[in-house]
C-alpha cells in the first residue's frame, strides 16, 4: 500500500489530496486540506505553502511526512491574469460653479437667487438688495443667525445661506424668514463672491427642481439659448439631490470630457483587427471572437490603452523573470464599468460616475519552472516528488468523480486569475483553452463601482451574503427574513449594509442600500463568469456550437461562491446543458479537482 | 416633574454642575440639526450611566443622555443598564458633545452615527479580555497578512 499525495497549485490556493492506494485502486481518501497559495503560481516561492498544505492534510489524517511515498505536483499551465482599469471619462468644474455634495440635514426650503457676500462683509450690505450669504468655518449658529435676522430687519432680501459646518437646521429654524442652507461646505472659502449664485433645497424625501433642469437654470441666470447648452452638464450632476448651489461666475463651466483611451489592435491567427477602447466592451469582445485565437494584443502607441497593456506586460515579466518581449497577451476580457471619481474642483467633495472600462489580460509565459519546485520539495522533504500529467487533465479526472457525471464531459474551472475550460470527448481526447477574466476581476469591479478603495473589502462583498442592521437587536438579510439576536449588536453596524462573514458582521461604509450593493455584485458575477462561460465553452466545443456539450461540471475556487453556480447553470439550462457545481470524489464540492485527478493518475504508471 | 416628559422625546438627565449649560446646549443642538426633539432633567444622580438609563427608561422613545460632571452617556432602554451605547468618560470637547447629540438623534432615527470627532472615544472596550482578543487579532492578521508577504498576481494599474 501506498500513500499518495496529489498537490495542486493554483493562482490564489495550493489544494493537496491524501489517500492510500494498491496496485488496482485507491483504497481509502485520508483527507484533502486548502491554503492560500504562497508567491506566484510556478515560482519557488509556492514551496511554503505547498508544505503548510501537505502537512495539514497529514495531521487530520494522522500520519507523518515520513509514511508518504509520492508526491505528485500538477504541471501547473503557465498563464498568469492580470487586470488594468481606465476612466474614459472625467468631470471637471473650472470656477466653482456648482456645490451638489447632497449633505444628510440641509435646512429650510426653496429657491433663492442672488449674489454671493461672505459673513462679515453682511454689514455693508444696502437694503433690498438680493443676497445669498456664505458662512465660513467657527461662526456658532446663534451668532450667525442673529446677524442674519439683523440683516433681514434692515431690509435685506437674504435669499439662502451656505455654510460649512453641519449648522444648516439650526441656522435655518432661528430665521425669522423660510430661506434654503446649503451646510457641509468643505471648500467654503473657494466659493466666489460678489457672483450672481442660486441656492435650493427640496422639502425631505424629495429632490431639487429647478437646478437640476437646464431651463430651470436658464430661467435663475436668464441664460440664452447657447449658454443653456453650457450648462447641460452642471444640471445634470445635480439630479437627485435635495440640495445644490449653482453659481454663475463668466469663465465657470462643468466639462464632461473624454479621455482618448485609443487603439487597442489584436493579433489573431485569424487576421488582425483594430478596435477603438471608447467603442465599448462589446465591441472589443466582438473583434476579439472575430480573430481568435489572440496571438498578441497591443496598444496604441503614446495613448492610455498602450500604457494599460505595457504595465500588465511588466508586471507579469516581472513576476516571471522573464523577458518583456516574450510577455504575450493571449486573452482579453473587457467589461464596461462605471467609477465615482472625486470631482475636479469641486468645493464639497462631490463625486461623478466616470465611464471607464475594465480589461484583464492573460499572458502565457513561457513553461512554469516546476522541475525546480520539486527538487527543491523532494530536498526539503526527503519524500519522492513527481510531475504528473498536464493540469486540464487532470482537472477532468477529478471532476469525474462526481457522482452523475460520464464522458463527454467538460469541466468549467473559474478560479480567481483565468477561466479554464476543457473537453473530454467519448474517445479520451481532451482539449482545453484558458481566458483571462476570473474571481479577480470580480473584486476589482466591486471595488471601483462601489468607490470603496478597499481591495479586501471588496472581496468579502463579493464572497458573503448582504444584511441591514435595522435596530440594535435584528439585522434583515437579501431575502428580507430577520434575524434577531440576544445580545445587543455592536454601535458600528447600527443602521447599516454589513457583510455576514463567518458570524461576523462587517459594515460596509458607504451610503450605498443593500440593494444597489446587491445589484453590482450580482452584475460584476454576470459579466465576468458567465460571459466567460459561453465564451468558454464555445471554443472547446467539438463542433463550435455550445449546445453540442451535453454535460458541464464546475469546479475551482469561485465555483464554490453562493450564487455564481446558480448563474452560470441559470444561463446554460437556456442551451439545454446539464451544468452545476462539482462534487468531487461525492464529499468535496467544487474544489479538489485537480488534487484528486492526480492521486488518481498514481494508477496509471502502476499499471 | 416635568409635563413635557410624556410627549415623544429624547430625555436628558442632568446633574447639575458649573459648566453644565454648554454642555446642554451643544448636546440640544445636535439633536436639533437632525430633528428630534429633548428635554432636560434634572437629577441628584452623579453617574453619566445611571442618569442616561433613567433617561432611557422614563423615555417614550426608549433613548436617554445622562450628563455627569466628568462624563456624558447615550443609553437606550433595551440594553443592559450596565452597558450603555455610547459613553464618554471624560469631559470633552464641545464638538464631542455636539457628537452625542447627533447619534442620540440618529438612533431615534435608524440612520448610521456619525464618526466620533476624537479618537480616544466612541465605544469604550470596559473589558480587559476585550482588549485583549482586539490585539490578539491584530496581531494574528499581521503576522498571517507577512506570512503571504510574497503576495498573489494583485497588480493594480493604479498603484503603479
Amino acid at each position: 500500500m501506498a500513500i499518495v499525495a496529489g498537490v495542486d497549485i493554483g493562482n490564489s490556493t495550493t489544494e493537496v489530496c491524501l489517500a492510500a492506494m494498491d496496485s488496482a485502486k485507491v483504497t481509502k481518501f485520508y483527507a484533502s486540506s486548502i491554503i492560500k497559495t504562497t508567491g506566484i503560481k510556478g515560482t519557488l516561492a509556492n514551496i511554503p505553502g505547498i508544505v503548510i498544505a501537505l502537512e495539514e492534510a497529514l495531521k487530520k489524517a494522522g500520519l507523518q511526512m515520513a509514511d508518504v511515498s509520492e508526491i505528485r505536483l500538477n504541471e501547473a499551465t503557465p498563464v498568469i491574469g492580470d487586470l488594468a482599469m481606465e476612466t474614459i471619462t472625467e468631470t471637471i468644474i473650472t470656477e466653482s460653479t456648482m456645490i451638489g455634495h447632497n449633505p444628510s440635514t440641509p435646512g429650510g426650503v426653496g429657491l433663492g437667487v442672488g449674489q454671493t457676500v461672505s459673513f462679515s462683509q453682511l454689514a455693508s450690505v444696502t437694503p433690498g438688495e438680493k443676497v445669498i450669504c456664505v458662512i465660513p468655518e467657527n461662526i456658532d449658529f446663534e451668532d450667525a443667525s442673529r446677524v442674519l435676522n439683523q440683516a433681514l430687519g434692515r431690509g435685506i432680501d437674504l435669499q439662502g445661506v451656505i455654510v460649512r459646518q453641519d449648522d444648516a437646521v439650526l441656522i435655518s429654524n432661528r430665521l425669522q424668514k423660510v430661506i434654503p442652507v446649503v451646510d457641509e461646505v468643505t471648500l467654503i472659502e473657494k466659493v466666489p463672491i460678489g457672483m450672481l449664485s442660486a441656492v435650493e433645497v427640496a422639502e425631505p424625501g424629495q429632490t431639487i427642481k429647478t437646478l437640476s433642469n437646464p431651463y430651470g437654470i436658464a430661467t435663475v441666470f436668464e441664460l440664452s439659448a447657447v449658454d443653456t447648452k453650457m450648462v447641460v452638464p452642471i444640471a445634470r450632476a445635480l439630479i437627485g439631490n435635495r440640495s445644490a448651489v449653482v453659481v454663475r461666475t463668466p469663465q465657470g463651466d462643468v466639462k464632461a470630457r473624454t479621455i482618448p483611451a485609443g487603439f487597442i489592435t489584436i493579433l489573431g491567427s485569424k487576421g488582425n483587427a483594430d478596435i477603438d477602447v471608447e467603442s465599448g466592451a462589446s465591441k472589443i469582445m466582438e473583434t476579439v471572437e472575430r480573430v481568435q485565437p489572440v496571438l498578441d494584443v497591443q496598444g496604441e502607441a503614446g495613448t492610455n490603452v498602450s500604457g494599460m497593456l505595457e504595465r500588465v506586460r511588466q508586471v507579469m515579466s516581472e513576476l516571471t523573470e522573464q523577458q518583456l518581449a516574450d510577455m504575450k497577451i493571449q486573452d482579453i476580457l473587457a467589461v464596461d464599468t462605471f467609477v465615482p471619481q472625486k470631482v475636479q474642483g469641486g468645493l464639497a467633495g462631490e463625486f461623478a460616475l466616470e465611464n471607464a472600462v475594465a480589461l484583464a489580460a492573460m499572458v502565457k509565459t513561457s513553461r512554469l519552472p516546476m522541475e525546480q519546485i520539486a527538487n527543491q520539495l523532494r530536498s526539503n522533504l526527503g519524500v519522492k516528488v513527481v510531475i504528473a500529467g498536464v493540469e486540464a487533465n487532470m482537472a477532468i479526472r477529478g471532476a469525474l468523480t462526481t457522482p452523475g457525471t460520464d464522458k463527454p464531459l467538460a469541466i468549467l474551472d473559474m478560479g480567481g486569475g483565468s477561466t479554464d475550460a476543457a473537453i473530454i470527448t467519448r474517445d479520451e481526447r481532451v482539449l482545453s483553452i484558458h481566458l483571462a477574466g476570473a474571481g479577480d476581476m470580480v473584486t476589482m469591479l466591486i471595488n471601483s463601482e462601489l468607490g470603496l478603495n478597499d481591495f479586501d473589502l471588496a472581496e468579502d462583498i463579493k464572497k458573503y451574503p448582504l444584511a441591514k442592521v435595522e435596530s440594535l437587536y435584528h439585522i434583515r438579510l437579501e431575502d428580507g427574513t430577520v434575524r434577531f439576536y440576544e445580545q445587543h449588536l455592536p454601535p458600528q453596524v447600527f443602521s447599516r449594509v454589513v457583510i455576514l462573514k463567518d458570524g461576523d458582521m462587517i459594515p460596509i461604509p458607504s451610503s450605498h442600500p443593500l440593494d444597489k450593493i446587491r445589484h453590482v455584485r450580482r452584475e460584476a458575477k454576470k459579466r465576468v463568469f458567465v460571459t466567460n462561460a459561453l465564451r468558454s465553452l464555445a471554443r472547446v466545443a467539438p463542433t463550435g456550437n455550445i449546445r453540442h456539450i451535453e454535460f458541464v461540471v464546475l469546479v475551482g475556487g469561485s465555483a464554490m461562491d453562493f450564487e455564481v453556480g446558480d448563474m452560470v447553470t441559470d444561463a446554460l439550462a437556456e442551451y439545454s446543458i446539464v451544468c452545476g457545481r462539482g462534487n468531487i470524489r461525492g464529499s468535496e464540492g467544487p474544489r479538489n479537482a485537480v488534487a484528486t485527478g492526480l492521486v488518481l493518475s498514481y494508477l496509471d504508471r502502476e499499471a | 416633574m416635568l409635563p413635557d416628559q410624556n410627549k415623544p422625546c429624547v430625555l436628558i438627565y442632568l446633574f447639575p454642575h458649573t459648566g453644565c449649560e454648554q454642555k446642554i446646549r451643544e448636546v440640544q443642538a445636535g439633536m436639533e440639526e437632525e430633528g428630534i426633539p429633548c428635554t432636560v432633567v434634572q437629577s441628584n444622580e452623579k453617574d453619566a450611566v445611571a442618569l442616561a438609563y433613567e433617561g432611557a427608561s422614563k423615555s417614550k422613545l426608549g433613548i436617554g443622555m445622562g450628563i455627569g460632571m466628568d462624563d456624558l452617556c447615550i443609553h437606550y432602554v433595551k440594553l443592559p443598564a450596565q452597558s450603555p451605547l455610547f459613553a464618554l468618560s471624560q469631559a470633552g470637547s464641545p464638538a464631542q458633545w455636539r457628537h452625542f447629540g447627533y447619534n442620540a438623534a440618529r438612533l431615534v432615527k435608524g440612520i448610521p452615527f456619525k464618526e466620533q470627532p476624537s479618537e480616544d472615544e466612541g465605544l469604550q472596550v470596559n473589558d480587559r479580555d476585550d482588549l485583549y482578543a482586539i490585539v490578539y487579532r491584530m496581531v494574528q492578521k499581521v503576522l498571517q497578512e507577512s506570512a503571504q508577504g510574497h503576495g498573489e498576481v494583485k497588480a493594480w494599474s493604479k498603484t503603479l
